[in-house]
């Protein structure tokens, strides 16, 4: 039960911090389209570094301890929301863009009324995708000691039980889905009734 | 009064807009024409700044439209743009209060001013002030862009092409409405088209642009008696037939692109396809094209019942004509009894057209400047 509080917990707070990071990220490119152009797959880059890698390396500076795993898993969970937020927000009609411009919205107010209001949908469809790779990667957590699901299935490789692994990735895989299946209801209640169904 | 004082603006080298002066009086609905590429949108789009201008000056109320703070200029000029561009995230009274809401409005007073606005379209509040732009038609979509543009009393209204993507009888029935609506709050309307007849329907005075240049800045009259220049001539008979109205017939000035739908069609198949085609009415006919009578998005909404076919709510008060009959019974209908439009039939009562007053206004212009100088 500890080890299910322990990895959810990691799981949410990696989440949080890589979706907030993404979003601003999102908001500041989709501001400079032309960098963003060379700048999205430079990023796409970090996310093939192999998390056992990263959080190795975070591991030399940091050393054993829980911020390390939360670093590691927060900037694995930007990419997917980074992406969708900033596809999100440059697909937005150009012809909204125009009224809004025209009728008086500084770009501030074009980007809260506007821009994210419809480019929501696709920002958390993005934090979908992040909290359910994170569930997977979060077992990496103990690889350096800091508990989670990931114990248990360390356990079982290292003693050769099967009833260990499946104690550890049951609940993870039970835990991917069960957010996944909020993230839907939440984005279902915050999608506008003029914007369902197009 | 906007005065446009020497502005000229070039993209890439090229001009655009050549050493550009005029004024437009307070009050007057000004109609801006001409081919594509000849500067009209852009003339327009330089009054709130949407596009800046390399030299010149543009005043309104003697003050340089430079010096103003862009929010406090863009606020206090309406604009409407072609693709509508309603916000589909907010409901009719959201998008309509936007204004409102950048300039601080109490909650109230935005609340009583969008029930004032959709009184003056004919848009019952309580059906429509929470809808989504999605869930109405393209005509009714465009009456809240314009709405929203009027909704804090800018003295000033800028249309882009605000009525090009709708079907000619939804055109016809908010050019009326827009004309009215202008006149009784007497704001001074800029209005780009490349339809004469629209120019013609709407403009105290039309400015038919070329290359960049005011080629002729005239009332519609005397446009239609004295064009200048061979190109405004083109303009005008570039989609009529060389004819006499004395001789014309319904056939040869009606409009053959008719949305037409079959009776067995239900309720909200129809209403669906009204929306998308952004029309407010169409035809009915049965299996074999013959007429029937017509349906109004209205009495769908109010008296169609979901499942059932549209059969029961046909109106049949449309006034039909054949091909052969007389042009001028079409335009004393629509004069004189305030019909929308008449319906066309061949002699087998079959559709074949309509006649808006858009089309008669078409052949009138063709008949005064005589035969087309191509």
């Amino acid at each position: 039960m500890n080890a299910i509080l322990t990895h959810f917990y990691f799981v949410i707070i990696s989440v949080t911090i890589g979706s907030i990071i993404a979003v601003i990220l999102a908001i500041a490119l989709s501001r400079f389209k032309k960098a963003a152009k060379y700048l999205m797959p430079i990023l796409g880059i970090f996310q093939t570094i192999p998390g056992i890698v990263f959080i190795g390396v975070l591991f030399i500076y940091i050393g054993m301890r829980p911020e390390t795993i939360i670093i590691a898993l927060s900037v694995y969970a930007i990419l997917p929301v980074l992406k969708n937020a900033y596809t999100g927000i440059v697909t937005v009609d150009p012809a909204l863009i125009e009224a809004g411009r025209g009728i008086g919205m500084n770009p501030w107010i074009l980007l809260w009324r506007v821009e994210l209001p419809m480019a929501l949908n696709s920002i958390i469809t993005g934090i979908r995708m992040s909290t359910i790779y994170t569930v997977s990667w979060a077992v990496l957590a103990a690889m350096i000691g800091q508990g989670g699901l990931g114990e248990f299935i360390y356990i079982g490789i290292n003693s050769n039980m099967k009833q260990f692994i499946v104690m550890g990735s049951i609940p993870a895989a039970l835990m991917a889905i069960g957010l996944g299946f909020l993230i839907d209801k939440v984005q279902v209640k915050l999608t506008p009734r003029g914007l369902r169904r197009n | 009064m906007i005065e446009f004082q020497h502005i000229s603006k070039s993209y890439h080298g090229k001009p655009i807009i050549n050493d550009l002066s005029f004024t437009i009086n307070d009050g007057e609905f000004i109609v801006l024409i001409g081919p594509s590429g000849c500067g009209k949108t852009t003339t327009l789009k330089m009054i709130n700044r949407l596009i800046p201008m390399d030299s010149g000056k543009i005043l309104i109320d003697n003050e340089d439209i430079t010096q103003k703070d862009l929010t406090d200029l863009r606020t206090h000029i309406g604009y409407v743009i072609q693709q509508i561009g309603l916000f589909p995230n907010m409901t009719v009274a959201q998008n309509i209060s936007v204004v409102p809401r950048l300039l601080k409005w109490e909650k109230e007073d935005m609340d009583k001013r969008v029930r004032e606005l959709l009184e003056m379209v004919d848009l019952p509040y309580e059906e429509y002030a929470h809808k989504y732009p999605n869930e109405m038609s393209g005509g009714q979509q465009q009456r809240v862009g314009v709405l929203r543009a009027l909704a804090a009393r800018p003295p000033v209204l800028l249309m882009d092409e605000p009525f090009g993507a709708l079907d000619p009888i939804t055109r016809d029935t908010l050019q009326e409405e827009l004309k009215d609506l202008q006149q009784k709050l007497n704001i001074t309307t800029v209005f780009v088209t490349h339809d004469m007849e629209e120019a013609i329907k709407l403009g105290d005075k039309i400015v038919f642009m070329d290359k960049g240049d005011i080629v002729q800045m005239d009332s519609p009259e005397e446009m239609l008696r004295n064009p200048k220049a061979d190109i405004i001539r083109q303009f005008m008979g570039k989609h009529t037939k060389q004819n006499n109205t004395i001789e014309l017939t319904c056939g040869e000035i009606m409009k053959t692109n008719v949305l037409k739908v079959d009776s067995k069609r239900k309720v909200l198949e129809s209403l669906e396809l009204m929306r998308s085609k952004g029309t407010d009415s169409v035809v009915v006919v049965d299996k074999t094209n013959t007429y029937l009578g017509i349906v109004n998005i209205d009495d769908l909404q109010k008296r169609g019942v979901p499942g059932q076919t549209i059969e029961n709510i046909i109106r049949n008060d449309v006034i039909t004509l054949s091909t052969e009959a007389h042009a001028k019974e079409a335009m004393d209908a629509i004069q004189n009894q305030r019909a929308d439009f008449v319906v066309v039939l061949n002699d087998k009562q079959k559709v074949v057209g309509i006649i808006t007053k858009g089309s008669i206004a078409r052949s009138l212009s063709t008949t005064l400047w005589g035969e087309n100088n191509v």
